[in-house]
């Protein structure tokens, strides 16, 4: 056994105790832990003017807690945030907010959640539970080292002088020292901005490592890791041979830890050029070779990513890296299979409202032990952070139990339905859509977003980001599939596409690098880049304006096929 | 409420326990209850759990290029989910209630302890799974798939 092995068993009992056993245990008695999470919060911020004022210290029980709090969305606790982004105290949280999360804007203006110790206690627990159960399942991992992404946890200071960021970053920040010579990335890279100089600096670290894991949110990010090698293979071989770094990836005023011990490896340069000799190209499955598992986001949109994966990667095993945001964790995979996880029952408070109920004018507020297998759930989240039976407008489905746990799956976002003509379009519909067509008729696509175009009829405009641009044919034969797949889907569709009330889907090819450029605007407007997450399906009307369309292909409308 | 560890003992794999063996088994499950036409597990989904169905009757079903393909109706006694517990993958199949029906739960770990700890269990479980497959062939060779 190496040191790097025997340190992570050591690494794994203490998880054992500190975190996993816990959870375990409680996976048995969920409403009871749920409760003791929610007794904790509460008591903790009793004295605070949110809690003054909905009576925490006078609650002995969830129901007394629903009766005190109705349901928050972030408008209705925006003028607490904004008070506390100012500097003044014991509004929502006992404890002062070390940073403020900035949500990664996929949808809306940037929120900002107060990161208190209490909360990144929490938010740790599930990255603890995650991690003790990956280190089980792959004895290895430290052998190498692990390639983490993480972005900026300090895009600037609030009004009060805290900083707003993402979390990753400032746990990548915090982390013990024991602990940093196993993972690749100097903390600095997380505040790179150009995507172009992140990833080739991520490389530059990395290629000289035996990267044995990777953790990154977005499925995109690993392609674009792989596209990266590939594109700049040349330039890393010399930069390593050589010692340096290619001033073109430098931002200016570059801090040392960002080329902190990049010296020279000749011997590495010779085999990453013997790769290319070989295979044309670096590939990932070829320069790392002891890579043992991958995790990243596997539920919504993500599938039509992940086909992609073993191109690059060759067969490692991929978990997702469970449902969560910068406002909570709310589910932690313990295994490979499917892109579920234990609901985090030791972590936050949850709620749930069965998803028929969504617009009901008092719909039932379920807690974990009251869900049904195969059902559909919006989650509302009690957290330390100072969110209170918090909105966050994701839709879950239950998956299976572990014990007398539910196991759960991130569907989409609630919002992300578009309705022109009643047909109520999901994004899953879209993804699934989407899926079924590209699997079947082999359609090379590396990113598509479908949006409404106004016209008479109205139609679905769909985005596609192509490795070449497709003949005539081609479109043609993907645009009816699609067409049909969404009918397949979705009965409304299909009966408004019969009616001819909507017209047939146009595709619009976009320009090469059109999407990494529209992720590099999110990024520029603050949103953590590893989470930024384009969608499939956009109600943004002005979507298409930000992408340049090399080529058009518009169907006569005809009916739906039977 | 149906006796756990009389169904329990009904089972190939857990047939050559011992009565406190079996009692000690039996507390290891989770009991949960579905509706007629409910969804226990669907396929492609994480596998987190072994199935027992202790009342009712369920309905087996997997989906292919070709559509959907009923694999079998089952009743008290009857099991499902140990497949994705053992090799971590997604579920092979649907796995829906046809009547009101009652399972047993056993945990991924729980589970693969159970079969570390007791060879027996392991060994029957290989003959369980030798049924399912020539099942399977057997479908298969019926519908021309084979």
């Amino acid at each position: 056994m190496t040191v790097g092995s025997s340190f992570q068993s050591l690494l794994r009992l203490w998880l054992k105790h500190s975190n996993a056993d816990h959870f375990d245990d409680c996976t048995w008695r969920p409403g009871e832990a749920q409760w003791e999470k929610l007794s904790e919060i509460c008591a903790r911020n009793a004295g605070t003017e949110f809690g003054r004022k909905h009576h925490f210290d006078r609650v002995r029980s969830p129901a007394d807690f629903q009766l005190a709090v109705p349901p928050q969305t972030y408008d209705m606790l925006a003028p607490y945030i904004d008070r506390m982004t100012a500097g003044e105290a014991n509004v929502l949280t006992a404890d002062k907010p070390l940073l403020f999360a900035t949500t990664s804007g996929t949808t809306g203006a940037a929120k900002f959640i107060p990161v208190t110790p209490s909360y990144l206690h929490e938010y740790s627990h599930g990255i603890h539970v995650h991690t003790y159960r990956t280190f089980a399942d792959f004895p290895d991992l430290l052998e190498g080292r692990l390639l983490v992404s993480s972005s900026n946890d300090e895009e600037g200071r609030t009004a009060g002088g805290t900083p707003y960021g993402a979390i990753s970053g400032y746990l990548t920040k915090t982390q013990p020292g024991v602990l940093r010579k196993f993972f690749v990335l100097p903390y600095e890279i997380c505040r790179i901005k150009d995507i172009e100089s992140k990833y080739y600096l991520t490389l530059r670290h990395a290629l000289v490592a035996d990267i044995r894991g990777i953790i990154t949110p977005n499925p995109s990010s690993l392609l674009l890791l792989a596209q990266t090698m590939r594109a700049h293979a040349d330039e890393l071989i010399d930069d390593i041979g050589r010692g340096t770094v290619n001033p073109a990836y430098l931002p200016a005023g570059a801090p040392p830890g960002l080329t902190a011990g990049l010296g020279p490896d000749r011997q590495r340069a010779k085999q990453l050029a013997a790769c290319v000799r070989a295979t044309g190209s670096l590939i990932p499955a070829e320069v790392w070779p002891n890579l043992r598992c991958m995790s990243c986001w596997k539920g919504g949109t993500m599938p039509l990513y992940l086909r992609k994966l073993p191109e690059f990667f060759g067969d490692v095993p991929v978990r997702d890296l469970g449902y969560m945001a910068s406002e909570g964790r709310g589910g932690t995979p313990l295994v490979n299979s499917g892109a579920a996880g234990v609901l985090n029952v030791t972590t936050h408070f949850f709620e749930f409202v069965p998803a028929e109920q969504r617009d009901a004018a008092d719909p039932d507020f379920l807690t974990g032990e009251q869900l049904e297998s195969d059902h559909e759930y919006y989650v509302y989240l009690t957290t330390s952070a100072g969110l209170y039976r918090y909105d966050i407008n994701d839709l879950i489905r239950v998956v299976d139990f572990y014990r007398h746990t539910p196991v759960i799956q991130f569907v989409r976002k609630g919002q992300g339905i578009s309705s022109i003509t009643g047909e109520k379009l999901t994004e899953a519909q879209v993804t699934a859509a989407l899926l079924s067509v590209v699997e079947r008729g082999g359609f090379d696509l590396d990113h598509v977003t479908a949006c409404v175009e106004w016209g008479d009829p109205p139609s679905y405009a769909l985005y596609c980001e192509t490795p070449r641009l497709w003949p005539g044919d081609m479109c043609r034969q993907f645009v009816e599939a699609i067409d049909g797949a969404l009918s397949a889907g979705n009965v409304e569709y299909e009966a408004k596409r019969t009616s001819r009330r909507l017209g047939m889907p146009v595709l619009k090819q976009v320009a090469p690098g059109s999407f990494t450029a529209l992720r590099q605007e999110r990024v520029a407007a603050g949103a953590p880049e590893a989470q930024v997450k384009i969608p499939h399906l956009s109600t943004d009307m002005r979507f298409g304006e930000k992408l340049k369309v090399v080529d058009e292909y518009r169907l006569a409308s005809v009916d739906v096929s039977p | 409420m149906t006796d756990l560890e009389t169904v329990l003992a009904s089972i190939p794999m857990f047939r050559h326990l011992g009565i406190r063996q079996r009692a000690r088994l039996a507390l290891l499950f989770c009991r949960r209850t579905y509706q007629p036409g409910a969804v226990i597990v669907r396929q492609g989904d994480t596998s987190m759990s072994f199935y027992v169905v202790l009342t009712g009757k369920v309905r087996v079903v997997r989906q292919s290029a070709g559509g959907t393909v009923d694999i079998v109706e089952e009743g008290p006694g009857s099991f499902f989910g140990e497949m994705g517990v053992i090799d971590d993958l997604p579920r092979a199949a649907t796995v829906m209630a046809l009547t009101g029906t009652e399972c047993g739960l056993l945990a991924k770990w729980d589970f693969q302890r159970e079969l570390s700890a007791d060879p027996g269990i392991a060994l029957s479980l290989i003959s369980v799974l030798n049924a399912r497959i020539r099942t399977l062939e057997e479908r298969l060779t019926l519908t021309g798939g084979a």
